[in-house]
């Protein structure tokens, strides 16, 4: 699939992705570069289910830790790094639910 | 616009979730319940200035009522300075603090005046509390881009309250 558009559930991308707001994501920019810090990437990861974090920093052979904007998300302090075979697509647009200005 | 589009798609398929939570799946914020918390801190204040007027006796089941409304009296004011606290911490944002900046101060007054009904009988003090808690809503809701309205809640003690107008 080209890309594949999710729902955001949760806060822990907030204020830059709120719950509500959609997604599109890609497995295509995976294939032509590597995952840098900054990149919102959608993951399986047992028994959470399907999460949307941003990716923090890349550690030695590739692995991917990730992290939400708050202290209380739950990401690679919590269930360690991913391997970049783990990561089923970059986010490459982002539909944000309309907000008041911040 | 296009959010729109998407929403009612949404409706339609049902787009896949993809979960960006916290502690635990959750992302459920709501400043009702320290404001009625807040509301209950007044109300047991009101009933218990008529009991003390009332022609009761001062005997143990008297007692036992005052102690009874002290006691919720006790549990509420801690809750509302729990839900307050909870919200503050895990869905403030610093750049919710940069666009108003009297949070901090805020979330200061609404603990101050949280302990301080529960260890005073004060009305006053009461109602600024729930003043406080009000003040925090608004701006609850105004960050999550929802109008809201000050009505009377439809009980006693029939104090007024923001409400989202969802």
């Amino acid at each position: 699939m080209i890309f594949q558009i999710f729902k955001v559930r949760g806060a822990s991308l907030a204020p830059q992705l709120e719950d509500g707001d959609f997604v599109a994501a890609s497995r295509i920019p995976i294939l032509f570069r590597r995952l840098r810090p900054g990149d919102l990437v959608v993951f399986h990861k047992p028994p959470y289910g399907r999460l949307i974090k941003r990716v923090e920093r890349i550690g030695p052979g590739g692995q991917v830790f990730v992290a939400g904007s708050g202290a209380g998300s739950v990401d690679s302090r919590i269930f360690g790094p991913l391997a970049a075979s783990e990561v089923s697509g970059i986010v490459i647009w982002q539909i944000r639910r309309p907000r008041a200005a911040l | 616009m296009l959010y729109q589009i998407l929403e009612k798609l949404d409706r339609v398929f049902g787009f896949k979730h993809a979960k960006a939570h916290c502690d635990i799946p959750c992302g459920i914020y709501d400043p009702h319940l320290a404001q009625i918390a807040a509301l209950t801190v007044i109300r047991m204040i009101d009933l218990s200035n008529d009991l003390i007027k009332g022609g009761q006796k001062e005997n143990l089941e008297f007692h036992n009522t005052l102690t009874r409304y002290i006691l919720v009296k006790e549990e509420h004011a801690e809750l509302c300075k729990r839900e307050v606290r909870v919200i503050f911490g895990d869905f403030i944002k610093k750049e919710h603090v940069d666009k108003y900046p009297e949070l901090p101060t805020l979330m200061h007054k609404i603990m101050q005046l949280g302990s301080k009904a529960r260890q005073t009988t004060s009305r006053e003090t009461a109602l600024e509390l729930l003043g406080a808690v009000n003040r925090f809503a608004e701006i609850f809701w105004e960050i999550k881009g929802i109008p809201t309205k000050k009505v009377k809640a439809p009980y006693k003690p029939e104090e007024e309250i923001i409400y989202p107008v969802l």
